[in-house]
């Protein structure tokens, strides 16, 4: 579970045929960029909950 | 010199300068230690908790030269400099995992650096000499380039000269890090970083609220920066540029975000910062909380579009965020935003000699030239090393063309990645050989270096399909490009095993399975 949520960020963040699109875009960035900031926070609460599990 | 020097921004930036000088000297007061002992100057004692870590990490590894570059690769084509963030998000996870391992085996067997690690590991002289030299190598063009992310914001002040004068500014700034370095080791870049980090955040903060105001919304940046992108693939002075990504730039992409995520813990300067943190609890944190470098470096990447947007149009991309800057605010916020740059060059610089000093005190000087060495020897010449190794790098920029600085980076990602199955798969296994290992790098080097080897210049990217001299052509029939670096470990990794398989090591392993544990479980 604890490498899961490791791993999970890393495979949507390599995933570029998955976010390589205009839409649908927000406050007029395309997809392609805000989907990619956004998912620099996730990533780093993937790590925090995969800390978390590893402490219990 | 002074012709069209921009008087008002040239202070303030000469203020901000001054201003982190003092704190440099500071740092020799902060932390007492005695800086004497290597282990004090080198890696500040190890005593660097979660929050400064954090800012040296920071201040590290995003450097002056990735604040000009990549916004520059997106000024120029588009979608594909954006490969950073990708590249940030899948570092972090896989540190989580390694650093902390590798922090606790030094920490219990006294490693300052890659090529001890190897030696404890392997017990093999000849592995930890090339993990070294790979790192030395790497570093400095590395250095040189920071210097480069330097003169772009000072040119733009309006700073200009002929000859030797064209570069006494950045002379200058180096000659004060080089003494507050000299005196006070990590501590000095440490402080500064404090500092810069702090400033770059206000510039971006204001750049990403100020200019799509100024430029009427992102959408209308967006439109602007695709209008201009079509302008460039029409005249053919790119091949491929765009808002969104060409399909034959989504493999290099991919595999260029990989390969740079694997190469840049591997570089001496981003593991002394590592090592210097105070516990394995400092850096996981660190792993949590660095991505907010990532956001901010994902941000400056979209000054290249605004930069389009705003109808800067300059011959060389890497120009194009200091005269955004220069275009969208006030001449004293323009120069407090150089000052920040300027500094994110300063900070790396001085970790960077660092990391170069101690590798080639602890894993060529001592075991090669004068194995006998005292700490207090050891501290003197990682000290005087630190001084070379910038001076090697302000003449690289005194003689070397800019482009062949470049080139050299980029090559020294692809050195850096072979080093990366020694370290890595050493933290959990001890399978492999040393002699495989280093056959393995010697392979890695080659087949990287060759690929990327040019007619007209170097390249990153090379097709899965091959000429090889005296053998013939392989052709994977893939038709995609991968960046060299993957390709080249991949082939480092294959002849590690097999021959890891043919040679059993006999080697002694000073380390022992518990020492790379630092929780302690209660």
């Amino acid at each position: 579970m604890k490498l899961l949520l490791l791993l999970i960020p890393c495979v949507v963040a390599l995933w570029a045929p998955l976010y390589n699109v205009e839409g649908p875009s927000l406050f007029g960035m395309p997809f392609f960029y805000w989907f990619q900031l956004m998912l620099i926070p996730l990533s780093a609460l993937a790590i925090f909950a995969a800390d978390r599990i590893g402490r219990t | 010199m002074f012709d069209h020097l921009n008087v008002v921004a040239a202070s303030v930036f000469v203020f901000f300068f001054a201003l982190v000088t003092v704190l440099g000297f500071a740092a020799s007061r902060w932390k007492k230690a005695d800086l004497n002992h290597i282990h004090e100057w080198g890696l500040g004692g190890g005593r660097f908790g979660a929050w400064i870590t954090w800012f040296l990490l920071g201040g590290d590894l995003y450097t002056a030269y990735t604040v000009i570059a990549i916004p520059a690769v997106v000024y120029a084509i588009g979608a594909y400099g954006f490969f950073a963030v990708p590249y940030t998000i899948i570092i972090y996870p896989f540190l989580y995992l390694t650093l902390p391992r590798l922090w606790a085996v030094s920490q219990k067997r006294g490693y300052f650096t890659a090529g001890d690690f190897v030696l404890g590991r392997y017990g093999d002289r000849r592995l930890e000499l090339a993990v070294a030299l790979t790192g030395i190598l790497a570093t400095m063009p590395y250095i040189a380039l920071q210097l480069v992310g330097m003169e772009k914001v000072i040119g733009a002040l309006g700073v200009s000269g002929e000859g030797w004068m064209q570069h006494a500014p950045i002379t200058l700034a180096f000659v004060i890090l080089a003494v507050f370095t000299y005196r006070s080791g990590l501590c000095s870049p440490t402080m500064i970083a404090f500092a810069k980090d702090a400033m770059i955040y206000i510039f971006i903060i204001a750049a990403i609220v100020v200019i799509p105001y100024q430029l009427g919304g992102f959408g209308k940046i967006f439109d602007a920066a695709r209008a201009a992108y079509e302008v460039k693939v029409a005249a053919k002075t790119v091949p491929v540029a765009g808002v969104t990504l060409w399909p034959g730039q989504i493999a290099p992409y991919i595999t260029l975000a990989i390969g740079s995520a694997m190469a840049l813990f591997m570089y001496p300067h981003a593991l002394t910062a590592t090592l210097a943190a105070s516990s394995g609890r400092a850096i996981r944190n660190n792993t949590m909380a660095l991505p907010a470098y990532s956001f901010v470096l994902g941000l400056i990447a979209l000054l290249g579009a605004m930069a389009l947007a705003a109808g800067i149009r300059v011959k060389n991309p890497q120009d194009a965020v200091p005269q955004l800057v220069l275009w969208a605010f006030p001449d004293w916020f323009a120069g407090f935003c150089f000052a920040a740059i300027a500094l994110g060059a300063l900070v790396p610089a001085a970790v960077m000699s660092i990391g170069a000093a101690n590798t080639f005190t602890r894993n060529i000087w001592k075991p090669f030239i004068h194995p006998q060495m005292t700490p207090r020897e050891e501290s003197f010449l990682a000290k005087i090393v630190s001084l070379i190794v910038k001076i090697g790098a302000l003449l690289v920029i005194f003689f070397m063309p800019t482009q062949f600085a470049l080139d050299l980076q980029l090559l020294g990602g692809v050195w850096m990645i072979q080093i990366f199955p020694a370290i890595i798969f050493g933290l959990y296994t001890r399978w492999f050989s040393g002699t495989a290992l280093l056959a393995g790098w010697a392979v890695g080097m080659l087949v990287g270096t060759s690929l990327a080897w040019g007619e007209k210049a170097w390249t990153p990217v090379h097709g899965l399909k091959w000429d090889i001299p005296l053998f013939g052509t392989i052709d994977t029939g893939l038709g995609i490009s991968v960046y060299n670096g993957l390709t080249s470990v991949l082939a480092n990794v294959v002849v590690a095993i097999v021959l890891s398989l043919a040679i059993r090591s006999t080697a002694p392993d000073e380390t022992a399975a518990a020492d790379y544990e630092d929780r302690v479980i209660a």
